[in-house]
């Protein structure tokens, strides 16, 4: 094979349904493998912590649908990672569930579903722990037995070795737990003999499908072929191109350094990289490198935190704005002289967002010259009790409403209230684990199932 | 003369490099525009420190990537990603206050 061209369907399977035009498209070009993320880590906790799926089951299902279709009907490779966003065994079993049913539904004809597992046990953990095979990754805490323990659910995120083994034993579709996101990708043309840190590269820039074409449109598919030295991309809406800088931009993209990307087992060096336009809507890539190192694998966990309730509240008055920093101060004194046997930041939290006046950038804001016109205010409590996080919750933002300041001239209300009653939240959670774990292969720590689903079976 | 960046940069956008770091990538269509930025000395780690009222050492790095035709500017994170009290969990907010710097036209 010269060439193999993938398709890479949308940067978020599932997240918001994918633009089927611009998939079909790309299906008319004969795709030799067609792909989809379904998660990530960059949007918090949560769904690792509780080990759910809250995208919408009808878009998951929408995604998961277009690409076994396209697949099947092509009598190509499917790949998804990440499964179910979280990627814990569960998300595996909600996708591969949904898989069967597509398959059930279309009267699909029989074919090989890989499943890759990557979740950790409790025992897995503080084996490893107890081996010393963690290490602190950025600026993460060293990992101890308290932070184990608080762990709800634990993933490894696998790189191309459980994919590549996926395919060895046969697969169609591949629905793998956490992974990282260039492996979904490039698994597929190094199992098929093509350069590695190419195969990388190239997975790196499909990861996110539409994000690196230009005008910046999000949700729709890419196309990247890879060849002998060179890999290509193109967008399959006919409203972007790629532009070198477009392509190089997500070369860069959620890396703290623009010149390595780091994979287990690797480096890739993108120092040496040329991207030039091949044609008016394709650019070419060249000159990534790759240098191994020992593998390790990274771990994330999460870590049940707290029931969550949210208040929010508006400020217009100009003489509460003014004195904004006391209003606050006081519904938090009142918060702690109301409840004496509980501690504020153990027994529960409050954090405050003052929208409009410095939530977001908190002390990094730079000085603000005008005052806003009005504020804001959320309140958002967790609390080991749903009880206790209500009723701080309700304390702190009644305070806010009859709050007392000099000069003060209003005397109805302090804020303007949305809602009375308190708005109950997700439940919260923390990051408990972020490190790298010593294997003797990519392949430790997941488990590659591989099972026959036949959509014309009854069952 | 001198214009402020965001009059002269194609994107400056934010966003996570994992849950302890943001990430600002400054990119220029232009490959002068893009040459004299990174040769002004206009973007250092001690005007981001001063930008984002942080100690230095909180600022990762600022490194040209003459490929993308863009600057890096990595900083440290003031809330874990995602964790209780993150008000930007995606971090793609984090990039307004380099709008401001004075670099050459």
């Amino acid at each position: 094979m010269d060439e193999m061209r993938i398709l890479s369907a949308t940067g978020a399977l599932g997240a918001t349904p994918f633009d089927v035009d611009s998939f079909q498209r790309g299906l008319e070009r004969d795709p030799h493998m067609v792909g989809g993320d379904a998660g990530s880590n960059d949007v918090g906790p949560y769904g690792l912590g509780s080990d759910t799926c809250y995208f919408p089951r009808e878009w998951v299902k929408h995604d998961l649908r277009q690409l076994l279709l396209g697949a099947r009907t092509h009598g190509i490779p499917m790949a998804v990672g990440t499964a179910g966003h979280m990627g814990t065994d569960n998300g595996v079993e909600y996708h591969a569930e949904l898989i069967e049913e597509i398959a059930r539904e279309e009267g699909l004809a029989p074919f090989r579903m890989a499943k890759i597992y990557t979740e950790l046990s409790q025992d897995e953990l503080r084996g490893k722990l107890a081996a010393g095979d963690f290490e602190t990754l950025d600026d993460s805490p060293e990992l101890t037995e308290e932070l184990v323990a608080a762990t709800s659910h634990a993933v490894t995120v696998v790189g191309v070795e459980p994919h590549i083994e996926a395919y060895r034993q046969g697969a169609d579709v591949v629905i793998a737990g956490r992974s990282c996101d260039d492996a979904i990708f490039a698994a597929y043309p190094i199992y098929k003999g093509f350069d590695k840190a190419l195969a990388i590269h190239l997975g790196k820039v499909l990861e996110c499908a539409s994000v690196a074409g230009t005008p910046y449109m999000a949700r729709h598919t890419m196309m990247g072929t890879i060849g002998e030295d060179s890999i290509l991309f193109e967008p399959m809406s006919p409203k972007q191109i790629c532009a070198p800088v477009s392509v190089a931009a997500h070369s860069m993209y959620e890396e703290s350094h623009p010149h390595y990307h780091r994979i287990p087992g690797g480096l890739v060096h993108l120092t040496d990289c040329t991207f030039t336009q091949y044609d008016p809507r394709t650019v070419e890539v060249k000159g990534a490198w790759l240098e191994e190192v020992p593998v390790r694998l990274k771990v994330e966990g999460a870590g049940f935190q707290g029931y969550r309730y949210v208040g929010i509240v508006g400020v217009r008055d100009p003489l509460t704005i003014e004195h904004l920093d006391e209003f606050l101060a006081y519904a938090r004194m009142r918060v702690e002289n109301n409840n004496p046997t509980l501690t504020y930041g153990e027994d529960y939290q409050v954090h405050v967002h003052t929208y409009g006046a410095g939530a977001i950038m908190g002390e990094r804001e730079a000085d603000r010259s005008c005052p806003p016109t009005e504020i804001g205010i959320v309140v958002e409590v967790m609390a080991p009790e749903p009880e206790t996080a209500r009723m701080v919750c309700r304390m702190f933002r009644k305070t806010l409403m009859v709050a007392v300041y000099p000069g003060q001239k209003a005397t109805t209300g302090k804020a303007a209230i949305m809602a009375d009653e308190e708005l109950k939240g997700m439940d919260s959670y923390k990051w408990t684990i972020y490190h790298t774990m010593k294997v003797s292969s990519g392949l430790d720590h997941s488990r590659v199932v591989v099972d026959t689903v036949d959509g014309r079976s009854s069952r | 003369m001198k214009r402020r960046l965001v009059d002269v940069a194609t994107a400056i956008r934010s966003k996570n490099a994992g849950l302890f770091r943001v990430t600002c990538d400054v990119m220029f269509d232009d490959v002068e525009t893009y040459r004299k930025v990174r040769d002004s000395g206009a973007i250092t780690p001690e005007v981001v420190a001063e930008l984002y009222r942080i100690p230095l050492d909180h600022v990762v790095s600022v490194v040209a990537h003459d490929p993308g035709q863009g600057i890096k500017v990595t900083i440290k994170r003031r809330v874990t990603s995602g964790n209780p009290g993150d008000p930007d969990i995606l971090g793609c907010q984090q990039h307004a206050p380099l709008y401001g710097i004075m670099v050459p036209a």
